[in-house]
């Protein structure tokens, strides 16, 4: 079992999360206020996709359109005079770009149709609370990190205190709570499953957690890129489940054979007669088709195929491919630390090697990690939970070398796997220190994250914006 | 007693967060920053050692201590350590500012081959012309070959004028990949006269025609038009185009149109394509840095890429109204050469981009700090964060006391969660 502090330990979690909770509010909120304007990656597109599914109803009747509902809140921003730093090549973007309304995820759909409720006619008061959803989602998304930790170790307090604090410290992770995102919808919905997965884990599956898991699965099936990855692992664990609600008896094998003729039918049928692809692009690809991309299509159903493309662009004998792959490494793991802007104000370098340092120790101390202590169904959660962060990275690195080459890995795409993330790295960096103290290293790791958090928003985030170094 | 107790932690915890935020802000100078010029849309190329590159500029404020520059570095996490030198100039924008060269990192390869003669035109900004910058690949170019470099009048539509200058390099001597200078001796008077450049190649062995790992000698191509997987890039240089003769002998698979080759007789027309081939022009020196005022180095290691690099040196005490140019180098060390990244647009009024002591239209990405008092610092920072915004984001006290609240529940966590630890 996971060393913890059972017996002298912290005897009131429910006061450290609040603290934590409280933390994360005032510091999301602060990068809120620091972070102009189209400030973190395309919030004037977004914003603008949101203003678009708020008067959808106009456009539908013709009252207006979306050229003319992103030009307004262009210019109203703009006369606000936000002082975004604007480099030619975003303000091109700010200029003239009008986004595609049929490209209204349910994110947009949500927060247009929350605006349109309560009758948030002025650009920033809808851009203010757009943000304020994204801090909401965030916070949403550290208490839940917080019960998975405590579901899956009751027995410890510390792991719950450092998965709740790394999430609630990260600094790219307050960056991006505090901007119009439709990660953060991602985000939430992420850690929702995973928490779903400890909850079932833990306490089995009633009829309110089936509706519950159906509601998320509902919501994911309309959502971005970036959590994607969950479904293969919505499908284990739900075949997992099933097989303990059966005890694995015949109709859990006969379950898996369906499941699996089913699946191999489709595969081949789509594979084999292009309308059938169609039809299962047209029917269940839209997610998929915006997960790589809109060269996705032409090249699945109009070229050789993804493995062929995979092998062309996988160029395992050509140093230029592992040099790139090193350079999508470095700045994927840069910017899940903390990398602002548009990916240009990072932090200085030795900030990454504390960071670096932290991610050996969390993953050294799974050599130590005793599973005695751990029911079968924790075990198997934790291993959902493993597969889980390893299908999100093998998502994004995939999608970055195969069909997205020139552009950059965003640690902010693995946010959606943050719930395992914390999860998995707290229980190892936990068990890798005698039980009697732990909780120093432990706090001296949460500090560290602070102190860079603390950096990020006052030495880089400011500097970038505001031209003044304090 | 015992209420005091309990309190004892949280106030120890709170005051060990205080004591670190207050050595956090307490630290260093503040600085602010009233030159700058944040926007890029290209980079400048790799600095080779004996190159440097650099921005003229004039400082409102005294106190003059940091200057960042916008820089490169390929994703990769060591490069060649940068020194910048920080020299007075009595003007930091002249007349007849030379156009920047185009982007290293756009537009497509073409091969150089056979009797096969590629040019461009252009129209230099300034007299003296020494040189003309060129991207190209030698690599697989064989020993004995060499590349020919001739500079003529323009003429008129399609015939190229009188022959002006001629260069022969041997093939040895030219880079892998990477700008090569084809220098000669200056011609006066070259400011608004249509030129054109053209290359070719002679020495190359018969046999190596044959040998299907000959690639010739690679050029960069930017197309007006645009790339497949790219933008078009209008305006790089609407002085010029690239050309080529027009006979078609066979195909092209890299432009997918008729090859063409440089004819017996020279009298034929000529092919312009919509673009540009990635080259720059050299002058002699118009700016040449005085007595070095600061001087500041940034290991490889330390050099972020796509992101502002700082370079601080004592402040400048007297800097108010003084004009400054500062340069980079590379110094000796692993890994390439960073880039500069650089608009080719004046959009700071103050300054010019320089390049090997000629001023370029254009400038680098870069932001000039002057050393100043805290509350100066934070009054400034009070000013922009507020600026324009509706309440109650428009309070000052509002950020100071959420910035406050921050700290103060850190505090008390760390009283909450430490002693139990």
């Amino acid at each position: 079992m996971a060393p913890g502090l059972k017996g002298r330990g912290i005897s009131r979690p429910g006061w450290v999360l609040a603290g934590l909770a409280l933390v994360f509010l005032t510091r999301a909120w602060l990068y809120s206020v620091a972070v102009p304007f189209n400030g973190q990656p395309d919030e004037l597109q977004h914003m603008a996709q949101v203003r678009i599914a708020q008067a959808w109803p106009q456009v539908e009747a013709g009252r207006t359109d979306p050229g003319r509902i992103s030009a307004e809140l262009r210019e109203a921003l703009e006369s606000l005079g936000l002082d975004p730093p604007r480099p030619p090549q975003k303000g091109g973007v700010m200029a003239g770009y009008t986004p595609l309304p049929e490209r209204r995820s349910l994110y947009f759909r949500l927060l247009g149709c929350l605006a349109r409720l309560l009758g948030l006619d002025d650009p920033f008061l809808a851009w203010r609370a757009a943000r304020w959803f994204s801090i909401l989602a965030g916070l949403a998304a550290l208490g839940l990190t917080w019960l998975s930790a405590r579901l899956l170790f009751p027995e410890s307090e510390l792991i719950p205190v450092l998965a709740a604090g790394l999430v609630g410290l990260l600094p790219q992770f307050g960056a991006m709570s505090a901007a119009v995102n439709p990660d953060s919808l991602a985000v939430l919905l992420g850690a929702a499953f995973f928490c779903f997965l400890a909850w079932t884990a833990r306490r089995g599956l009633g009829p309110l957690q089936t509706g519950a898991g159906l509601a998320i699965l509902l919501a994911l099936a309309g959502i971005k890129k970036t959590a994607l990855f969950i479904l293969p692992v919505m499908v284990l664990g739900g075949l997992l489940l099933f097989r303990a609600r059966t005890r694995g008896g015949r109709l859990f094998w006969t379950a898996v054979l369906i499941l699996t003729g089913v699946l191999a039918g489709g595969l081949v049928l789509a594979a084999a007669w292009p309308p059938a692809a169609r039809l299962f692009v047209s029917l269940f690809g839209l997610p998929l088709t915006r997960a790589w991309g809109p060269g996705f299509e032409p090249l699945v159903f109009r070229q050789a195929g993804v493995v062929e493309l995979f092998l062309q662009e996988a160029r395992l004998a050509d140093p230029g491919f592992w040099l790139h792959l090193k350079s999508l490494v470095l700045v994927f793991f840069k910017s899940f630390w903390g990398y602002f802007g548009y990916l240009e104000a990072p932090l200085a370098w030795w900030w990454y090697a504390l960071a670096a340092l932290l991610g050996v120790l969390g993953t050294a101390g799974w050599l130590r990690f005793d599973f005695s202590g751990l029911t079968a169904p924790r075990v198997a959660c934790l291993a959902l939970f493993g597969l889980g962060l390893l299908l999100a990275l093998a998502v994004i690195f995939l999608r970055q070398v195969i069909f997205a080459p020139g552009s950059l890995a965003q640690g902010r795409h693995l946010f959606p796997a943050l719930v395992p993330l914390a999860v998995l790295w707290s229980a190892g960096f936990a068990s890798l220190w005698p039980r009697r103290w732990a909780g120093w290293p432990a706090g001296a790791a949460l500090a560290l994250v602070w102190l860079m958090d603390l950096r990020a928003l006052w030495g880089v985030v400011v500097p970038w914006f505001y031209r003044v170094h304090l | 007693m015992v209420f005091l107790k309990k309190l004892l932690p949280l106030v120890a915890g709170l005051l060990v967060c205080l004591g670190l935020a207050g050595a956090f802000f307490g630290f260093g100078p503040g600085l602010v920053s009233r030159e700058f010029q944040d926007g890029w849309r290209f980079n400048t190329g790799q600095l080779p050692p004996h190159a440097w590159i650099g921005q003229t500029f004039t400082s409102r404020l005294d106190g003059l201590a940091r200057i960042d520059v916008l820089l490169g570095s390929f994703g990769l996490p060591l490069v060649k350590p940068l020194t910048l030198e920080l020299t007075a100039v009595d003007r930091p924008r002249q007349d007849h500012l030379a156009r920047p060269r185009p982007l290293v990192d756009q537009g497509v390869t073409i091969p150089l081959h056979g009797p096969l003669q590629i040019g461009q035109t252009f129209l230099p900004r300034r007299d003296g012309l020494s040189g003309v910058r060129v991207l190209l690949d030698a690599g697989s170019m064989p020993a004995p070959a060499s590349v020919r470099f001739r500079l003529w009048e323009a003429g008129v539509i399609d015939l190229p004028g009188e022959l002006l200058r001629e260069v022969v390099v041997p093939a040895a001597d030219l880079p892998a990949w990477g700008f090569f200078e084809f220098a000669f001796r200056p011609l006066e008077g070259s400011a608004g006269r249509p030129l054109l450049f053209t290359l070719d190649l002679a020495g190359v062995p018969r046999h190596t025609w044959r040998d299907k790992t000959f690639q010739g000698l690679l050029l960069r191509f930017i197309s007006d038009q645009g790339q497949p997987d790219g933008q078009p890039w209008q305006g790089v240089n609407p002085e010029g185009s690239a050309w080529r003769p027009e006979i078609s002998v066979g195909k092209d698979y890299s432009f997918n149109e008729p090859l063409t080759l440089w004819p017996a007789n020279r009298h034929l027309k000529w092919r312009y394509w919509q673009g540009d081939l990635a080259f720059g022009l050299a002058y002699p020196p118009a700016l040449e840095p005085g007595p070095v005022l600061r001087r500041a180095g940034r290991r490889g290691l330390a050099i972020s890429d796509n992101s502002f690099n700082s370079f601080s040196f004592k402040p400048l005490e007297d800097s108010k109204g003084r004009s400054f140019l500062f340069s980079l180098k590379t110094t000796p060390g692993p890994g390439r050469e960073p880039v500069a990244l650089a608009d080719w647009a004046l959009r700071y009024p103050g300054g010019c981009l320089v390049v090997d002591g000629v001023p370029y239209e254009g400038g680098l990405a870069f932001r000039a700090y002057n050393a100043a008092a805290k509350g100066t610092v934070w009054r400034e920072l009070r000013d922009k964060v507020t600026r324009n915004k509706p309440a109650p984001w428009s309070g000052p006290w509002f950020i100071a006391a959420l910035a406050a609240a921050h700290l103060l529940l850190v505090g008390l966590l760390v009283g909450l969660v430490w002693p139990r630890a």
